[in-house]
């Protein structure tokens, strides 16, 4: 499975370097997302996972407590990681 | 860039803020009253709510926030727009720009209790009793203007881009803007809330704001990720998710409305439950650039304080990234220093260009096309330099209303103002110099000119008096006139005045102009009562003081029972004019063409000496001294009689007309305008220099200082 990791500061500018890497994993299958590093994320970084969730294979994402923090604040919890990994 | 350097943007974006605030009262005034004028209006206000918020002017943002509600109910239609709140708004404007002042002079804030009473008593919630505090609007701002064309412009219109990514660094903080209290209790309520794509730029993040909607009480209840596309066509830089939050009943909507108040239109609120999620606006901008991951930040971690941020200076690039690469209607902001440092470049390459002119000249190579086309160049590359500095008159004249306001105020004359000729387009520096003129001219117009109403309507005349003024280019020069319809000049009683104070003799035979001249005089003044408005007998001396000081002359036509027009007849620019390049002895000298009048080789009867030892030219039966540029010179060699030389006629504001006697006139041109003061000291009788195409230095004639000096007061024509 490809695995991309996501910095520890997912802003905008941190979605927009993401973007190509993850429309290439994309592409050669499911694809894992390392986020057990992220610390701070905005809105830029949620819509690319919500995208990279409903996208072809489907992504599976690791969530750091942040991560998990900014989800639930934003009511993506249940769209963006599957029950087994929380 | 320091806090300082912010700060004066921040005051610089004021001006221009409320320059279109009062454009678009004018305009409401006028009977436009449509959602664009009353959107601008509301911009206006806004932008300086939130650099003063940002600043912490807690005065300004105070009085800022009322008058921001106001019209933000008026924005809504909430409250009708009717002159009476128009003239309610222009007040509030008024205080708001001394506010301003006040705010950057570090100075007390004005008084302003009483005018907040009165715009919270015009708001909707005290107007319209059916209006409840807590209950939805009937539309709220995505409603009544059209989401996605908006969308578009806001980030431009709004709040300027540079600035907002600057205060981001500078603050750090999204904070609300305290002491904003919650309105009734009510039923618990929903918001939905959907970031555009400028919500996410200069630092600023949408999950910040919902976060501080949590701190509040709200709890997200449903995330619309129904638009969010398949991650090939996902263009990372738009907005595509939506919220729908629940808030307790006791937090009011204006608590939340602030959360989203600093970006303004980038984020679309929705109030109530039966309010839709407004739709995805999508911004049309360039490709994304990818920036390297650790160069930005934007923190929103389950550590950082509540609403609490701190935004790198990195990100500022990014800001910048995201700008939608038209150029149409985008402007930069440009120190003035490298302005002026581009017009003297350009200054030196006219003259460099001239010295090559005159140089292959000489060489016998003349007429070739490369030369013309340097000519060409040279002088396009002139003429937009110079447009750059070059701004409407308009703002100018936007100051008048409000002087006309306080006039109307402390005289009880109310005045109709007509503008013309307001896009008319003057140098900076000009504009900048012509304020103070322009000011005092109104107020004499209004205070000394314009009768009181009773005595219009004795004399036939509408009760409100029209202030005229306008503004327009004719042959190289700039007009400007400033006319009032009131009862024209009291000659009788100016002669009587400056007979009295000694400014002319007993027996003084003046003509109806030289009578009206008079009224420059120093120190004279025939206002009954002396007013802090005018009437102290300095200002229309330091009226002419500051017109010939830009190069410019005033003339003045008034008609008894009718009116008075002022006239000011400006230089484009003061860096370049144009000029009469002449010779004396060995010097060569210019004479600013805006002096003269014309230029004659005189009959043996037509000069005569009168009275003193001094020769006087008969032009056309009327007796002008002569003036000898050798003798003030000190050149030992050139014509000393007017037979050996050439006379030219020049018009003076001081001392009215004197000939001035040179050897020949060699040609007349452009010519670049360096200051002698800066470089070398102040010469009486000579207003600069300038270099001649041969790379000779020649002194530019200070045509009213030589010939006031030159001539004792009593041979000088009556002024």
């Amino acid at each position: 499975m490809n695995s991309i990791t996501l910095p520890a500061r997912c802003d905008r500018a941190a979605a927009e370097a993401i973007w190509p890497e993850l429309v290439a994993a994309m592409g050669n299958g499911a694809t894992r997302i390392d986020g057990s590093a992220v610390e701070l994320v905005g809105q830029a970084m949620l819509q690319l996972l919500v995208s990279a969730r409903r996208s072809g294979g489907g992504a599976v994402i690791t969530a750091s407590p942040a991560l998990q923090d900014a989800a639930s604040l934003t009511g993506l919890t249940a769209e963006l990681f599957e029950a087994s990994e929380l | 860039m320091s806090p300082e350097e912010i700060q004066q943007i921040f005051f610089a974006e004021c001006e221009e803020s409320l320059a279109a605030a009062e454009t678009g009262l004018a305009a409401c005034r006028a009977g436009t009253q449509d959602a664009d004028t009353v959107n601008a209006v509301f911009r206006g206000v806004h932008s300086i709510k939130g650099g003063a918020g940002a600043f912490g002017y807690s005065a300004l943002q105070a009085y800022t926030h009322t008058f921001e509600t106001l019209l933000s109910d008026v924005r809504e239609g909430l409250v009708t727009i009717e002159s009476k709140l128009v003239d309610l708004l222009l007040r509030a404007l008024d205080t708001l720009a001394d506010h301003v002042t006040a705010a950057r002079e570090e100075s007390e804030a004005p008084a302003d209790a009483a005018l907040i009473a009165e715009m919270e008593a015009a708001m909707a919630c005290n107007v319209s009793a059916a209006a409840p505090a807590v209950a939805p609007p009937a539309a709220d701002p995505a409603g009544v203007e059209p989401a996605p064309t908006l969308a578009a412009s806001a980030t431009s219109d709004d709040f300027g881009l540079d600035l907002d990514a600057l205060l981001d660094d500078l603050t750090g903080d999204f904070d609300a803007p305290p002491g904003i209290a919650p309105d009734e209790p009510g039923p618990g309520w929903q918001v939905h809330v959907r970031p555009r794509a400028g919500a996410m730029r200069n630092g600023s993040e949408p999950l910040l704001m919902l976060r501080d909607i949590v701190v509040l009480g709200g709890a997200c209840l449903h995330c619309d990720v129904s638009q969010v596309p398949p991650l090939e066509t996902l263009q990372v830089a738009q907005g595509y998710l939506g919220w729908t939050f629940t808030l307790p009943a006791d937090v009011s909507e204006d608590a939340v409305r602030d959360i989203f108040d600093f970006i303004g239109d980038d984020c679309a609120l929705a109030f109530g439950q039966d309010e839709d999620m407004p739709a995805v606006a999508l911004e049309a901008t360039g490709p994304a650039e990818p920036t390297p991951a650790s160069t930005a930040a934007a923190p929103a971690g389950a550590t950082a304080a509540p609403g609490a941020v701190a935004v790198s200076a990195a990100e500022a690039p990014v800001a910048v990234g995201a700008v939608p690469p038209s150029a149409t209607g985008q402007s930069i902001r440009i120190e003035l220093i490298k302005l002026d440092r581009l017009i003297d470049l350009v200054g030196e390459l006219v003259i460099a260009q001239a010295m090559l002119v005159q140089r292959l000249d000489s060489a016998n190579i003349t007429a070739n096309e490369e030369l013309g086309l340097l000519e060409s160049l040279t002088r396009d590359i002139q003429e937009s330099a110079m447009s750059i500095r070059a701004q409407p008159i308009a703002s100018v004249f936007s100051r008048v209303p409000r002087i006309l306001r306080d006039l109307a105020a402390s005289t009880g004359k109310h005045v109709k103002l007509e503008v013309f000729g307001e896009s008319t387009e003057l140098d900076k520096t000009v504009i900048e110099r012509l304020g103070e003129p322009l000011t005092h001219l109104v107020r004499n117009a209004v205070d000394h000119g314009i009768e009181s109403a009773e005595d219009r309507i004795a004399a036939g005349k509408s009760p409100e008096g029209t202030l005229t003024l306008s503004a327009e280019h004719r042959s190289g020069r700039i007009l400007i006139s400033i006319g009032d319809d009131g009862a024209g000049i009291n000659r009788e009683r100016v002669l009587a005045k400056a007979m009295e104070k000694g400014i002319v003799g007993p027996e003084a035979q003046l003509t109806a102009e030289e009578i009206d001249n008079l009224i420059f005089a120093p120190g004279f003044s025939t206002a009954q009562v002396i007013s802090n408005i005018s009437g102290r007998g300095v200002g229309m001396d330091v009226v002419r003081q500051n017109v010939k000081e830009l190069g410019g002359r005033i003339t003045i036509e008034s008609v008894p029972g009718k009116g008075t027009t002022f006239v000011l007849t400006l230089p484009l620019t003061l860096a370049i004019s144009d000029g009469m390049i002449v010779n004396v002895g060995e010097q060569t000298l210019v004479v600013p063409l805006a002096h003269v009048v014309e230029s004659l080789r005189p009959g043996d009867n037509e000069v005569q000496g009168l009275g003193s030892s001094r020769n006087m030219l008969n032009v056309r039966g009327k007796f002008i001294p002569i003036l000898s540029l050798r003798e003030a010179l000190g050149s030992p060699t050139g014509a000393t009689s007017p037979g050996e030389g050439v006379l030219i006629v020049v018009d003076t504001e001081s001392a009215g007309q004197a000939a001035l006697l040179v050897d020949d006139i060699c040609d007349q041109r452009q010519f670049v305008i360096k200051s002698l003061a800066t470089n070398f000291r102040p010469v009486d009788g000579v207003a600069g220099a300038t270099i001649l195409g041969d790379g000779k230095v020649a002194l530019i004639v200070d045509v009213d200082g030589l010939v006031a000096c030159a001539l004792p007061a009593h041979e000088r024509q009556a002024a």
